[in-house]
């Protein structure tokens, strides 16, 4: 069997760095049930045997604030790998030996990776290892992820470690404060009288005193839990009435006092530490005025090089995929089976891999932002704003990719650690309007506001967006999330890094790799089910009526070439809205044509929006096949804006606008939304209140109008 | 000596620059417990770095690394102000 070794460590340690280097292109997601935040795991070759490595998330401590916490205790206890390594920015001892003290009491000795270690040189620091090594009772391995150096020493130490079965601590304690340490025995012995439990029976004691929920509700269940549970309260009530706090407070400081006792000891500065690099940057980088200029034009560059960058490699992918199509229906007999494989499944792959340019881009952007540090500064000069309507301020970043496209700035809201912010930000990101949103409002501003059509397509890309982000963000902040305590948004900012090319490589193809797998075959089974809705059933009466009646246009003698080819055309584009009409999409259109009356639409609205799922640029392309001005229309053509004229009125045009704008972007973006929320609820939530905000913004404002008589 | 209760005053009400020494962590358990792992116990040693154009978050000094937080939460950090080596009563963190 092979070794299984765990990498814990604080976010900032280098972890990740650490474990890409042990495990080079071998990750892959491990599936771990139950699990809702992704843990990855890989091989490393230790000689002639092969290592399992396990990237636990990082955390600070191994309370369970947050969902990583969680997950990172509960893989401890219950998969109790072989070994864990604690991965801990050794410039920054004092800090990230805490985690190392809690694995500690919850009965595991880590071996600990002091990381980064060219910094506490270059710092002027002296770390005494040995020494250290025998104050905690730990084995030790001087690091640098970035370099490699040490990487392997730290591989054999962790496999001689395993092999040898020295893993189990079981009498390692930091001295308490006399009365606590009293407190802690006695509901210890408490805790034992429930038999067998899988933690550590003292550090079961400590976590009751720091109030950890999980723990408590888990202690609950033990045979003797209540009287554990009670004993407990009365225990902290004396305690806090003798020593002026809660014991929380005393235990942390009891492990700091041990950390700081150890560094103390071991650590010295040899020579006077110039002024730090990263204190220079943030001078100016968070400088109180010139921060936001800054951080405007580094958001402006990341969406530039995602939309506009990322148009080239989009344009070629979709000239291939219109080559394959062009390909398959000459070598192809005609039938459903030349359409099923060139109108449905080549269109349906070509619709999924043309993201690929912007999230390739987009997420290289963020791992070079997250890595050198600069995202924690982001948050930190943005979480007013965003605070206030109950986001954080990493939610900035989805918010603004949401102008360019929904589907990589929903998978961008991965960045926040908190899964209520995670949710809100998902939530909340489509109504932003993407850019397949701009032909539509164009098409109808240019139709029927042609004095101020640029001002009314502001209005809708970027006024109601945003405000609907932002008045959307209220109401969940009032009414979904009102008793959710926030999570807390204390957070280190890390000294600036040069980020490494491996890391960030890696991190670009996960996320690459994740939209393909988790979304790519989704997306193609719903792009042919729509695809089909769109094409079938086929209305052979109906063409052959009309090819009748076009043969017989054709054959008319009294009439000029121009006119009869005029009416030819006109005949096909009617043959085009009459086969639409029978599809199944058009039948879809036409029974929830009661749905869109009430905001002034008719069918064929219904049918451009049932049409818009697959993307919201195809709400022109239908419109202009509804209408019969056929199926080449693009959002500049006068004869597709002749007819809107004729079938809305500025009302009613600005209602379907409002409803094109709030309902969900497209079947891309909603299995984006479902894939990121991992939860059928959250899920259906989405999607019904994005329909039901469309449908009462778009009938208010058309119904109010009419009134006003408009 | 950092016991005498009258002589504290909320972080959220010091300005740049000022060395301060944290006395107690009040607020949720929840809040509180992140605090304490981030190495904000009672007798340790922070200054305020900078506050954001808006006032908030702000960002904190301790140790050899910084860290930021909302102003709501600074409200819950209890601390009091120190200069020459000395405990003593700042003016304006007493202010109310």
């Amino acid at each position: 069997m092979s070794l299984k070794i765990a990498l814990t460590g604080n976010p900032n340690s280098g972890k990740t760095s650490l474990f890409n280097r042990l495990t080079g292109a071998t990750q892959k997601v491990g599936n771990w049930g139950g699990v809702t935040v992704e843990i990855k795991e890989g091989t490393a070759r230790f000689g002639k045997d092969q290592v399992t490595i396990i990237d636990l998330p990082g955390t600070y401590s191994l309370c369970t604030c947050s969902m990583d916490e969680q997950v990172a205790r509960n893989f401890i206890v219950d998969e109790k790998p072989d070994v864990v390594i604690d991965v801990i920015d050794a410039t920054n001892l004092e800090r990230h030996l805490y985690l190392a003290i809690q694995l500690l009491e919850l009965g595991v000795r880590p071996v600990l990776a002091l990381n980064m270690w060219d910094e506490v040189k270059s710092k002027g620091l002296d770390i005494d290892i040995e020494l250290l090594s025998k104050l905690l009772g730990l084995t030790i391995v001087s690091t640098n992820a970035r370099s490699g150096e040490g990487v392997q020493e730290l591989l054999a130490a962790a496999v001689k470690q395993g092999s040898e079965n020295t893993c189990v601590s079981t009498d390692f304690a930091v001295r308490l404060p006399d009365e606590l340490e009293t407190a802690v025995v006695q509901l210890k012995t408490e805790i034992g009288k429930s038999g067998e439990i899988k933690y550590h029976p003292r550090w079961l004691a400590l976590q009751l005193f720091e109030q950890d929920r999980l723990i408590e509700s888990m202690v609950k269940e033990l045979p003797q839990g209540n009287q554990v549970l009670a004993l407990r309260d009365s225990l902290i009530q004396n305690l806090s009435k003798k020593l002026g706090d809660l014991p929380e407070t005393f235990i942390a400081e009891s492990r700091y006092g041990f950390i700081t006792g150890a560094v103390k000891e071991t650590v010295k500065q040899t020579r006077p530490n110039r002024v730090e690099v990263s204190d220079q940057i943030d001078a100016v980088v968070t400088h109180r005025f010139w921060a936001y200029p800054i951080f405007i034009l580094f958001m402006w560059l990341l969406f530039q090089a995602t939309f506009k960058l990322g148009e080239y490699p989009m344009g070629w992918i979709e000239s291939l995929f219109d080559w394959l199509q062009g390909v398959t229906s000459t070598y192809l007999p005609e039938g459903i089976f030349r359409d099923l494989i060139s109108d449905g499944i080549i269109a349906g792959v070509g619709g999924v891999i043309v993201f690929l340019p912007n999230i390739l881009i987009l997420f290289l952007g963020i791992s070079i932002m997250e890595d050198t540090g600069y995202m924690a500064r982001a948050a930190f000069i943005t979480d007013k704003l965003m605070h206030r309507i109950g986001l954080h301020g990493k939610s900035f970043i989805p918010m603004i990719m949401g102008l360019g496209c929904s589907v990589p700035a929903i998978m961008a809201a991965r960045t926040l650690e908190s899964r209520k912010d995670r949710i809100k930000t998902i939530l909340l990101t489509p109504l932003v309007s993407c850019s397949a949103r701009l032909p539509v409002f164009v098409l109808f501003a240019g139709a029927l506001f042609p004095q101020h059509a640029a001002n009314v397509v502001f209005l809708f890309q970027v006024v109601f967006g945003f405000g609907a982000f932002i008045l959307m963000g209220f109401v969940f902040k009032h009414t979904l999330f009102q008793k959710e305590e926030d999570y807390p948004f204390v957070m280190e900012l890390p000294p600036y890094r040069l980020p490494t090319l491996q890391s960030i490589l890696i991190h670009m193809w996960q996320k690459t790799e994740h939209y393909l797998k988790k979304m790519g075959g989704v997306v193609l089974v719903f792009s042919v089910i729509l695809w089909w809705m769109s094409a079938y059933p086929k209305a052979p009466e109906i063409e052959s009526q009309f090819d009748q009646r076009i043969e017989a246009a054709r054959l008319v003698h009294n009439v000029s070439d121009d006119e009869k080819s005029e009416q030819i055309e006109k005949l096909e584009s009617q043959k085009h809205a009459a086969v639409m009409e029978q599809t199944y999409i058009g039948r879809i259109g036409r029974f929830i044509e009661p749905v869109v009356k009430p905001f002034g639409s008719d069918w064929r609205g219904a049918v451009s929006l049932v049409t818009g799922f697959v993307a919201k640029e195809v709400v022109v392309g239908s419109m202009g096949v509804l209408y019969a001005v056929g199926d080449e229309v693009d959002e500049q053509s006068d004869g597709l804006r002749e007819v809107l004229k004729e079938n809305f009125t500025p009302l009613s045009a600005f209602s379907f606008m409002l409803f094109v704008l709030l309902y969900i972007p497209c079947v891309v973006a909603l299995i984006t939304v479902i894939r990121e929320l991992k939860n059928w609820k959250w899920s259906l939530f989405s999607v019904g209140y994005q329909l039901l905000l469309a449908w009462t913004a778009a009938t208010l404002v058309y119904q109010i109008g009419k009134i006003a008589g408009l | 000596m950092i016991e005498n209760k009258k002589q504290t005053g909320r972080l959220s009400r010091y300005s740049e620059g000022n060395q301060l020494v944290v006395c107690r962590i009040g607020g949720t358990t929840f809040f509180k417990r992140r605090a304490l792992e981030m190495g904000l116990i009672p007798g340790q040693k922070i200054s305020i770095v900078k506050r954001t154009l808006l006032k908030d978050p702000l960002e904190l000094k301790l140790k050899n690394y910084h860290i930021d937080l909302r102003v709501s939460e600074s409200e819950k950090i209890h601390v009091i102000s120190v200069s020459n080596g000395s405990y003593e009563l700042e003016a304006e963190g007493v202010r109310r």
